[in-house]
């Protein structure tokens, strides 16, 4: 196989995901450095000019190098730690290219696409790098990845690598091997993830795949139990809390809705509603709410309101303002998560669960059968993987 | 002339082990700890007055960019405005040479009571980066570059290798996990001690890991090396004509009764690996200065900057034969030693640990230590080490009313 780490290119650097899966290929292709000494490029492209030449992994690098400092000490004629700490991250510095022309990636042997969730956007990249000797990734989390291939012009070359945000700290990786897929891509695909640490769970090339195919009908769910409501703010509130503190997650459904940013999701429910047939672009979704991260990493409001992370108040839509509003943030889950009894733990927890909060349960549990029996998932180990280790659902 | 010690202070030796670190957050100023040790030795002396100044830190103009410290004496003991005062320097080694310079400046008859104080902030910087520092201890122009990353602790692996090899690693293994075991056990008592809030149950199991050459070093674990650590400590050294101005009674100070203070030639390696010749030239001065035996020591501090220092240190010292060190380990050291921890157990701020020393036979002998013992004689022994075995500053005090 051809070595995946010496000419990389990644598409959309700039964006958070981006940044996150060029970190994990910078960090490698130092760590291969140590091994060999072997000259290597990573392809950094983005639209935004400003932000791709900014980019330098220089904090990540740094702390690569103070753990890996014995073996440095033995590449280098510096004398002190700090001399050859330094030595070695400028010498790194020269691995990466930056650039806003996607031509640059014609000469790499492994292109990794992690730009907005735009299905024409993606056709437009791959057609215009087709032409490079590649294997081709998509960070894609919901279009099907033979889509993209055949009308890109990239049948067989190109398969599903799709990272949880932020890549540099997500275990999972969903895999998505189209039919027809070149077995070394595949295969280059496998290894890219293993030397990243990660947990690869296949996914079949069904809109939104495992993670999203969740997600997505999870949120519609929660759409729908809003909508019933006469207090539409309170019923945004009280399902938020209700998915987090009963259901023992990191994050509510609208939080976490706030997290992925309302306009992605927006764009991933309408993936998935033109290709299943299903109802998954709800009027609350169109409200103009946006939410995401601002560039310190802080949420930005969008169905609840923050201080830092913590939500603080709920969106009335009639009033066009946000409602502060109190609540309860047990955070359970982060001790279950790590506990060795967690299972019997967690079984013994359910039995108390009723009403809504059961209700919601059991419409997860419903989705994830669904998975299994619409062939996008193999198993149901695989879709609870994904829930544990992508979402950190305790209760799954 | 008499040389006396009284009114000692040490600060709390800051840096991981103590809940109240946190790696992340802004450090102590190191004036602070300054301010702190001459208020504490305000609050002993019932009529402060000084003559003279000492005061040593191996490496702040490194590790907090602050060099000229002699010009700190006066900020914290107006006394001292426009009189003499010195900084000095001899690496670990720096608080026990901040002592002899204190004892000198009395014998010359300049001064009658002279302030001798130490300190170090090391966690300023990633230990990475500290290693460079510390490895000043050393003949840094030539040996740096061939040295581990982590310098001094990898010195001392080669000595732990040497030891090994002619005793066995066996053999020799347990008595250095229990060497940790009791530095714990005995930071435990002293309320200040860098691990006195130390719960692990297992330290004996801990003092027991091998050695991973991979991750850190062949010989040494991580249990057998001091941490790094911020820190003070300050002592008043004077005269009998001192000990009046001071206000000071016989019952609250100690007597200097023998000294032994030496250097080897940093540029040449150690003779042999598994003995401190330095050592056990400056600690048989010591004992001849005081006519006394080892085995007639009410207490013992020592510099178990590495457990196998410890080791190395009571052979130089004489409580246990040459290449036996590690059963008087085992059996039990017939002397108290490092009654608070020593390096490992209560910390290793360069500068300050000699004084630190200093200050612990002051408080044990005097009887108003937090983890007070009951001593089987008055008199007590401080062996500060510089580098690898390159200044050595050793003293034999006595209760001033023995």
């Amino acid at each position: 196989m051809r070595d995946l780490f010496e000419n990389v290119a990644v598409i959309g650097a700039a964006g958070k995901m981006g940044r996150g899966i060029a970190e994990l290929f910078f960090l490698q292709m130092a760590k291969l450095g140590l091994e060999s000494g072997k000259k290597r490029r990573l392809v950094l492209i983005d639209v935004d000019e400003e932000a791709v030449f900014s980019l330098n992994f220089k904090k990540p690098l740094r702390t690569f190098a103070e753990k890996n400092i014995n073996a440095l000490r033995k590449l280098y004629d510096e004398v002190s730690n700090q001399e050859v700490i330094d030595a070695f991250l400028e010498e790194m510095a020269f691995v990466l290219r930056p650039g806003t022309s996607l031509e640059a990636a014609n000469s790499c042997s492994v292109i990794c696409e992690a730009a907005a969730e735009d299905p024409s956007l993606k056709e437009l990249i791959f057609s215009r790098v087709k032409e490079a000797d590649a294997y081709f990734y998509t960070n894609t989390s919901s279009i099907p990845i033979h889509e993209i291939a055949s009308r890109s012009g990239l049948e067989g070359r190109l398969a599903g690598l799709h990272f949880y945000n932020p890549p540099q700290v997500q275990k999972l990786i969903e895999l998505i091997i189209p039919k027809g897929c070149l077995p070394e891509v595949k295969q280059g695909a496998v290894a890219i993830a293993e030397s990243f640490g990660k947990t690869i769970i296949y996914s079949e090339d069904v809109a939104g795949f495992i993670g999203n195919g969740h997600f997505l009908r999870e949120i519609a769910f929660a759409c729908d139990l809003v909508a019933k409501s006469d207090d539409l703010p309170r019923a945004i509130w009280e399902i938020d809390r209700m998915t987090r503190e009963d259901l023992l997650r990191p994050m509510g459904i609208f939080q976490l809705l706030d997290f992925v940013g309302i306009d992605v999701a927006l764009k991933i429910a309408e993936v998935m509603e033109k290709r299943l047939g299903e109802s998954f672009v709800k009027p609350l979704l169109q409200l103009g709410l946006i939410g995401g991260q601002n560039p310190d990493g802080t949420q930005k409001n969008g169905f609840l309101s923050y201080e830092g992370r913590r939500p603080v108040g709920v969106f009335d839509p009639l009033l066009k303002e946000y409602r502060p509003m109190k609540g309860e943030f047990a955070e359970r889950w982060k001790a279950l998560l790590k506990d060795p009894q967690r299972e019997e733990k967690v079984r013994a927890y359910e039995k108390e669960l009723k009403g809504p909060s059961l209700e919601f349960l059991q419409k997860s549990r419903s989705l994830q059968k669904k998975l299994v029996e619409t062939g996008v998932a193999h198993s149901l180990e695989d879709v609870r993987a994904v829930l544990q280790n992508g979402f950190y659902h305790v209760l799954t | 002339m008499k040389i006396y010690f009284s009114a000692g202070y040490s600060t709390m030796f800051m840096g991981v082990g103590r809940p109240e670190f946190d790696p992340k957050g802004p450090r102590r100023p190191f004036d602070h700890y300054l301010e702190e040790v001459a208020g504490g030795i305000r609050a002993l002396t019932p009529h402060l007055q000084l003559d003279e100044g000492v005061i040593g830190s191996f490496m702040a103009a490194r590790f907090i960019n602050q060099a000229h410290l002699a010009g700190f004496l006066p900020f914290m003991f107006p006394e001292l405005k426009e009189k003499h005062c010195v900084a000095v320097e001899g690496a670990c080694s720096t608080g026990g040479r901040a002592l002899g310079q204190a004892i000198r400046s009395v014998l010359s008859g300049l001064s009658d009571i002279t302030v001798a104080v130490g300190f170090e902030m090391q966690t300023t910087v990633k230990a990475v980066y500290g290693a460079d520092i510390l490895a000043g201890a050393s003949f840094y122009r030539r040996d740096r570059k061939e040295g581990h990353a982590h310098f001094f602790p990898a010195i001392f692996d080669k000595r732990a290798g040497a030891y090994f090899a002619k005793q066995g690693e066996a053999a020799v293994r347990p008595a250095l996990a229990k060497w940790y075991e009791q530095a714990i056990k005995h930071a435990r008592t002293h309320p200040k001690a860098q691990e006195y809030a130390n719960k692990v149950e297992n330290l004996y199991e801990r003092g027991m890991q091998p050695a991973d050459p991979k991750r850190f070093l062949p010989n040494l674990n991580a249990f057998d090396c001091s941490k790094v650590s911020d820190g003070a400590a300050g002592i008043l050294v004077f005269n009998e004509e001192g000990m009046k101005k001071l206000g000071l009674a016989p019952s609250d100070c100690v007597e200097l009764i023998g000294m032994g203070e030496a250097e080897r030639d940093i540029t040449r390696p150690p003779e042999d690996l598994t003995e401190f010749s330095t050592m056990r030239h400056a600690a048989k001065e010591a004992f001849l200065g005081a006519r006394l035996s080892p085995h007639e020591l009410g207490m013992l501090e020592i510099h178990d900057c590495f457990s196998i220092s410890a080791l190395l240190a009571l052979e130089a010292i004489g409580l246990a034969a040459p290449g036996r060190g590690f059963e008087a380990l085992l059996e039990g050291i017939p002397v108290p030693v490092n009654l608070s921890g020593g390096l490992v157990g209560y910390g290793h701020p360069t500068g300050a640990t000699g004084v630190r020393q200093m200050v612990d036979i002051w408080e044990q002998l005097t009887g108003r230590a937090p983890n007070q013992r009951a001593l089987a004689s008055e008199t007590a022994m401080m062996v500060n080490m510089g580098g690898d075995d390159v200044t050595i500053t050793s003293y034999i005090l006595r209760s001033s009313d023995a």
